[in-house]
């Protein structure tokens, strides 16, 4: 049982590898001996978290707004990686404009890719020659479903959906030994948020400092994320499932 | 491998020492470099749990924690003799089933005893000057029961929903010092209150099969609630405040 967080041998498979929270959690994985398959838009990105890791990585440049060909892309894997034992899904827009200016095409990409290609990638791996006993998916939500802000009526709105299908999808997919999670990160400093509060601070919006107030352990590092990622990932939380954890720095809970 | 959890050289109370998921936490946290200061009531229990422990400074303090006006003493006590405070576990609780009917305000008050004001009386002596360490994190294990209720429970699950409120507020208070507190919710499991369960519904009983369907993943193993303590005790959990944690094999989840 020790080390408590053990990923020895897992293939872990993160999509949004190339920046970010996802990069972070490639980095923690492959610290902890997992397999990492990293998958982004960016190919550029992805070398660069590929030159970070100390294993070698499989890298796979896909857009998941082609929801439709994540089925083959996920059996392309399987069959060049093995079978998965983990999904990390950290690919997500962040796109907040005035509701007025959120018109069904907008909410439509947005859900595309922080939602609809997050469920298809499930359904997916849960198939069962793509997976493992006792693997383990955590969805990337954010804490902004909880959060009534505005201009975040689709991005909040898709993280929320997010966190309810991981909790159907927990229920439905246990019996093929599969935990689903969610991790609901606050402010963490990557270049998403850096551009959002400088964008915040361009239109003299005080959202992002707000937030920071409330927020009261300061700015995440996003190898935290990953650490708690890496937690959910491991057979130490064998008993969680269908559970949204909050790294927000106590922000929901006050 | 990196060894993400790691307790080398902290000093942590484990409250509730002597059995259960604290007798199982205290192990663990010794296996990993703690020392561990074991509280429970009975002696001779908390004599057999040290034996287990690996090697490492620590303590035992056969301790009736309703006893609320010993507790700033014990805790100066603890801290003169193993140094200041890295963390605190909140295993102690019973869980005794009352019908509403039968739910007197001593009994009532007996389950805030031991579940609650104990709980807030530890914080408030470790969070003293001199006491603790920066960077310290308080684990309370709290219930499923404080947000789901069920017939018999209203005094335990008061209890555990009075604890997780003061572990919001009381984290956010701390934090200035870095203190960090969270509550762990642990669903059924297989300790002596499963044990109580089976023997007043019976084996296989129909509440347990209501149960498993929301709890799917079964009865915890003690050790499934152990290691969520291990993580929201260890640095790396150092941005999460103030939650709740679901060790809850799903049940949560399903309402």
């Amino acid at each position: 049982m020790y080390p408590v967080i053990n990923l020895d041998k897992k293939n872990i498979l993160i999509f949004g590898a190339s920046k970010g929270i996802g990069q972070a959690c490639a980095k923690v994985c492959d610290r902890l001996d997992a397999q990492v398959i990293l998958s982004a838009r960016d190919i550029r990105g992805l070398n660069n978290t590929k030159s970070m890791l100390n294993r070698n990585a499989h890298i796979y440049d896909y857009d998941l707004t082609n929801t439709e060909g994540i089925e083959s892309l996920i059996s392309q894997i399987v069959t060049e990686c093995g079978k998965l034992d983990g999904i990390i899904y950290c690919s997500g827009v962040t796109d907040n404009r005035p509701l007025a200016m959120q018109k069904p095409e907008f909410v439509n990409n947005l859900f595309k890719v922080n939602f609809m290609s997050y469920m298809e990638t499930v359904r997916c791996f849960a198939k069962k020659a793509n997976h493992n006993e006792c693997s383990s998916v955590v969805g990337i939500a954010s804490v902004a479903s909880e959060l009534g802000t505005k201009a975040h009526e689709a991005y909040a709105a898709s993280k929320g959906a997010m966190i309810a299908a991981s909790k159907s999808m927990a229920s439905e997919l246990h019996t093929k030994g599969i935990r689903v999670n969610c991790v609901s990160p606050g402010t963490t400093r990557t270049e998403m948020i850096e551009e959002y509060l400088s964008n915040c601070e361009n239109t003299g919006s005080d959202v992002g400092n707000r937030l920071l107030e409330r927020q009261y352990l300061g700015m995440i590092e996003p190898e935290y994320i990953g650490y708690a990622v890496a937690f959910l990932l491991s057979d130490a939380s064998k008993f969680v499932t269908g559970f949204n954890l909050p790294v927000d720095g106590g922000l929901l809970s006050v | 491998m990196i060894n993400l959890i790691d307790f080398t050289g902290k000093n942590i109370i484990v409250t509730g020492a002597s059995s259960g998921i604290g007798k199982s936490i205290s192990v663990s946290l010794s296996k990993l470099g703690a020392n561990v200061v074991l509280i429970a009531r009975r002696e001779e229990e908390l004599k057999s749990v040290k034996n287990l422990l690996e090697d490492g400074n620590h303590m035992i303090i056969p301790y009736d924690l309703k006893n609320l006006d010993g507790i700033k003493d014990m805790v100066d006590d603890v801290v003169s003799t193993v140094g200041k405070l890295d963390g605190m576990f909140y295993a102690a609780g019973i869980g005794n089933a009352h019908p509403v009917k039968l739910l007197s305000n001593d009994i009532l008050k007996e389950l805030f005893e031991v579940n609650y004001y104990p709980f807030i009386e530890l914080i408030r002596c470790i969070s003293r000057k001199g006491k603790y360490n920066s960077g310290a994190r308080i684990v309370g294990v709290s219930s499923i029961a404080a947000k789901c209720g069920d017939a018999g429970l209203t005094g335990y699950s008061s209890t555990k929903a009075a604890m997780e409120a003061a572990i919001r507020s009381m984290s956010r208070e701390l934090s200035s010092k870095g203190i960090v507190i969270n509550s762990l919710a642990p669903a059924m499991t297989n300790t002596i209150m499963y044990t109580d369960y089976v023997e007043r519904y019976g084996e296989n009983s129909n509440s347990e099969k209501r149960l498993l369907e929301r709890q799917y993943l079964g009865i915890a193993d003690v050790q499934d609630i152990v290691n969520c303590g291990l993580f929201l005790l260890s640095d790396i959990s150092k941005y999460i405040a103030g939650v709740t944690f679901y060790a809850d094999g799903g049940y949560t989840s399903v309402q």
